[in-house]
């Protein structure tokens, strides 16, 4: 009975000791879970283990063989002379294990590290770094056991899953911090090259207006054709220079202060020696105006306004620019919902969504523009009967300069003509624009049935497409809807001008 | 639940700290804070008051050790009481036990820690 009762207490002291054996191993997996500060990680640890095994020294290291030097390190209960010795001792002895498989800890005899470490492991937490644990004498003055050892290479295999976890998440933060840093550089690059451009290409183009002018009256038209493909041209650079403008969010450039300050300084003088060369009226004025819109901020101020107005006069002044186009363009705009934000982006949002309907549309096809409340949003929905967009770029359409269509496809370059394409930079302003304004975009888009087939193409005209028997066949076959939803202007917003 | 905070209490040159609650790395820098606000000229010995609800993680274990080494060394004498069933055990298997005594009862401790008792 006195033996019953004795072999009771040993197999429920047995129990308890193992119950808080797990209570350690729940505790480490559960402290370090999400945990990515190596330091912390191997200060926990320690502090765990050596308190699960009634130790008063111990310590971790952690050695990297590319810088072939101790990465981390933590020491409990040994001073500060003998933790640097620790330290030397323990890279000398992780030196010659580099090439252990990941994952593997193993309990060792580590020669020249102080009597009082009786216990060392190590493992191996990737290729390139190893690890020591040491512990010194259990307090109680037991070795460690089998079921000692046992627990301890659980609880460093733990650790190396942490250690792993927190490396990687080290990897993917550098990784992060160099791509934004890179990115950093490139938009610098690419703003500072912008801001170059501008200035000679105002010049340009201020240069071949004034040719065009002195041209006139020549005889011929054989100028006049190629007067028009650079003027064409030249539109299609400032295009694109405008539209990086926004993407980088472009400042004033350089000489735009220098410029205003000397309009500011000498507007009288200006105009009276303009007027001798017999330039009259608001010159100067007008020459404010071009500063500001050639070399000016794009710092846009928000303001209070009717998107259904705003949207009905762009779509008034955008409608000419293809009207050499047979496109049906309906409307069903609600002027009533009012939105609080710069009005220059709303309106280059409805011109590039348009521009980008109208050139995607054939001839004979249809292209709505919507302007609608729904709850506390408005939309401004832009579909259209066009050729729609391949799965496979409808991911990347925003990304921006992804053309949608192969580059031979928009060879003749006249904005609104079917085809003709970009170099998709518009839909990557827009999408800018829509972080920058916080208001949301969304693309919905099916593919022209008949284009399946990567051979075929669009004539560019329904009545020209073999497959087509009437109208109503092309507008079934595909087509895509571009909507931007905006919030409802907050109650008490400033009005707009 | 996790200790926020030690209570101490004086009797002589006892100090008494009752610790309750969830005795983690954490929950033990109160009893850090509280122990080294423990002139060692004036408090002689210093006695742990568990209850039985008082649970410590091997951090907790960690933290006790450390603080009855320090007692050790500035020459104080701890003692622990009220701590349950199973802790004695784990106190026992950690070595606790090497570093202090466990009382029974808090006046069996109390007796123990002060000249005057």
């Amino acid at each position: 009975m006195h033996e019953q009762s004795q072999a009771a207490d040993v197999a429920q002291d047995r129990l308890e000791r193992q119950l808080f054996h797990l209570k350690t191993l729940y505790d480490i997996s559960r402290e370090m879970l999400g945990e990515t500060d190596t330091g912390r990680i191997l200060k926990n640890f320690l502090l765990m283990t050596t308190g699960n095994f009634g130790t008063i020294d111990g310590f971790v290291l952690l050695r990297e063989s590319g810088s072939g030097g101790i990465g981390h390190y933590s020491c409990v209960g040994f001073n500060e002379e003998r933790g640097r010795g620790l330290e030397t001792r323990g890279e000398s002895l992780l030196a010659g294990r580099v090439g252990d498989a990941p994952g593997d800890a193993s309990l060792i005899t580590a020669e020249g590290l102080p009597a009082s470490v009786v216990c060392s492991l190590s493992f191996t937490v990737d290729e390139d770094c190893t690890g020591l644990l040491g512990l010194g004498s259990k307090i109680v003055g037991e070795p460690y056991s089998d079921e000692d050892n046992d627990l301890l290479l659980t609880l460093v295999n733990n650790l190396v899953i942490t250690l792993k976890n927190a490396r990687h998440a080290e990897a993917l933060r550098s990784a992060y911090e160099e791509v934004s840093s890179l990115n950093r550089a490139k938009d610098k690059m690419i703003n500072h090259l912008s801001h170059e451009l501008k200035t000679p290409m105002a010049v340009v183009q201020g240069s071949l207006k004034l040719l065009g002018r002195h041209l006139k009256g020549a005889p011929g038209e054989k100028w006049k054709r190629i007067y028009d493909r650079a003027e064409r041209n030249l539109d299609r650079l400032l295009e694109i220079q405008d539209e990086v403008d926004d993407i980088v969010h472009g400042e004033a450039v350089g000489g735009y202060h220098l410029l205003r300050r000397l309009l500011d300084g000498c507007g009288d003088e200006l105009e009276v020696l303009l007027a001798e060369k017999g330039t009259e009226g608001a010159v100067v004025e007008w020459l404010r105006g071009r500063i500001e819109e050639v070399f000016g901020s794009r710092e846009c101020e928000p303001e209070e306004f009717s998107l259904g107005d705003a949207v009905f006069s762009r779509l008034q002044r955008l409608a000419p620019e293809f009207s050499h186009r047979r496109i049906d363009l309906g409307t069903d705009i609600d002027a009533g919902p009012r939105v609080f934000m710069p009005r220059e982006p709303v309106e280059k949002v409805l011109a590039g969504l348009v521009k980008n309907a109208v050139e995607n549309t054939p001839d004979g096809g249809r292209v709505t523009v919507a302007v609608q409340r729904q709850g506390e949003c408005v939309r401004l929905k832009v579909a259209d009967t066009g050729v729609g967009i391949l799965a496979d770029h409808r991911k990347r359409i925003f990304e921006g300069f992804f053309p949608t269509q192969e580059t031979a496809q928009y060879a003749t370059k006249v904005p609104f003509d079917f085809n003709a394409g970009g170099k998709g930079a518009d839909l990557l302003r827009m999408k800018i624009f829509s972080e920058r304004y916080s208001f949301d975009l969304k693309m919905d888009s099916s593919r022209c049935i008949l284009l399946e087939d990567p051979e075929n193409a669009c004539p560019g005209d329904i009545e020209n497409c073999a497959r087509c028997q009437k109208e109503e066949d092309c507008f079934e076959s595909g087509g895509s809807t571009f909507e931007a939803v905006f919030p409802v202007a907050p109650a008490g917003s400033p009005p707009g001008k | 639940m996790a200790m926020e905070e030690v209570q101490v209490s004086r009797q002589g040159s006892l100090a008494v700290l009752d610790i309750r609650g969830y005795v983690t790395k954490t929950s033990g820098v109160p009893m850090k804070t509280a122990f080294a606000g423990l002139d060692p000229a004036v408090y002689r010995s210093v006695l742990f008051r568990f209850d039985k609800e008082t649970y410590v993680n091997s951090e907790g274990i960690k933290t006790i050790i450390d603080l009855l080494l320090e007692a050790g060394q500035a020459g104080q004498r701890v003692g622990i009481t009220g701590v349950s069933d199973h802790f004695e055990k784990i106190f026992g298997m950690v070595g606790i036990t090497k570093l202090t005594r466990i009382y029974k009862t808090e006046e069996e401790a109390v007796q123990d820690l002060t000249p005057e008792g």
